[in-house]
């Protein structure tokens, strides 16, 4: 059991890791066209990033899950569909900050992806140094994305989006370790909690590139 | 007629519009901004001194070589916004570099 639980995750981060063809095009469509259809209203651009970190939020929960459960098929399934998601929210970059951004933006978000594969590989595993240094890599991540998405757009403070994103950081840490025991009610009620917290990372994001764009984004 | 020198101007600056771009000797610079090396690609005269400067708010490096194949050439750290690392490339050929803490950073000078 244990054996399949690692099977599980170790290939959750190769499938995660391996630069892959968008997958689940389909099942992905409707929030992908939901950024990729924006009218330059900014209310579409709100409503887009909210979706589609909502779903990373609930895409990453149902892999983490199903590895943690050694459920093979389900998790390469959610994996896919997370990686999709993840080429969702790049495009979304790049449909603001062009092609090269869209490029620099998405290896660094799979990344923290990974670090996450390897927190739940150390839960598996019961190795708490693993836990310990993928928590670790997560919170230094967070100074990374904080410095990319501060580099875009000067209405983003490093310091601000670093602590938001470290809030999504450890409300998801909080989902996996509820699914690692298998306390349900609890993941369910901090699933609620951190696809909550997405809000607080897409609001922000939205309203900071309706400033720097505002003849692009008119009509809130 | 009277067209021909506005178009043949657009021309010229697209040409240099155009990467790789070709520096004189006195130097380049090449800036890392939002996780990208900017330009990615130039072309220099051999004996340029080439500057990167490093406009994100976090540390980079800019290391010789490939993430799979250091040549140990140079490997600068530079450690937040302002902060530069230059290079003088004497001997003609083509050289990578990347980011080693973001290794899809890359860039590539050839000199001639």
């Amino acid at each position: 059991m244990e054996t399949k639980k690692l099977t599980g995750a170790v290939a959750l981060g190769f499938l995660l890791t391996t630069a892959c063809a968008p997958m689940g095009s389909k099942a992905g469509a409707e929030s992908d066209h939901m950024m990729m259809q924006s009218s330059g209203k900014a209310a579409d651009l709100r409503t887009g990033l909210n979706t589609l970190f909502a779903e990373h939020v609930s895409l990453a929960a149902s892999a983490t899950g199903a590895a943690l459960g050694g459920r093979d098929a389900e998790f390469k399934a959610a994996a896919g569909a997370l990686d999709a998601n993840s080429i969702a929210i790049a495009k979304a970059i790049g449909s603001v900050y062009g092609a090269d951004a869209e490029a620099a933006f998405l290896p660094l978000w799979r990344k923290h992806i990974g670090f996450v594969v390897d927190y739940t590989v150390g839960l598996a595993t019961k190795d708490k140094a693993k836990q310990a240094k993928a928590v670790n890599d997560l919170v230094g991540y967070t100074d990374d994305l904080g410095a990319f998405l501060s580099s875009a757009n000067p209405n983003l403070p490093k310091a601000t989006v670093a602590e938001l994103v470290k809030g999504h950081i450890l409300t998801l840490k909080d989902v996996i370790d509820a699914q690692a025991a298998k306390d349900y009610n609890k993941t369910y009620m901090l699933l609620r909690t951190a696809t909550g917290h997405m809000h607080m990372i897409a609001d922000p994001l939205a309203d900071a590139i309706v400033k720097q764009f505002p003849d692009r984004y008119a009509g809130m | 007629m009277r067209f021909r020198k506005p178009i043949l101007l657009a021309g010229v600056i697209l040409l240099l519009g155009s990467t790789p771009r070709l520096y004189a000797e006195s130097g380049a610079t090449i800036n890392i901004q939002t996780f990208q090396f900017q330009p990615k690609q130039i072309e220099v005269q051999a004996g340029t001194t080439v500057t990167w400067v490093n406009q994100d708010d976090v540390r980079h490096t800019v290391t010789s070589g490939a993430p799979d194949n250091k040549d140990g050439r140079f490997d600068a750290t530079l450690s937040g916004k302002g902060a530069k690392f230059s290079f003088t490339f004497s001997q003609p050929g083509t050289y990578t570099f990347f980011c080693d803490r973001h290794q899809h950073m890359r860039g590539e000078i050839t000199v001639k």
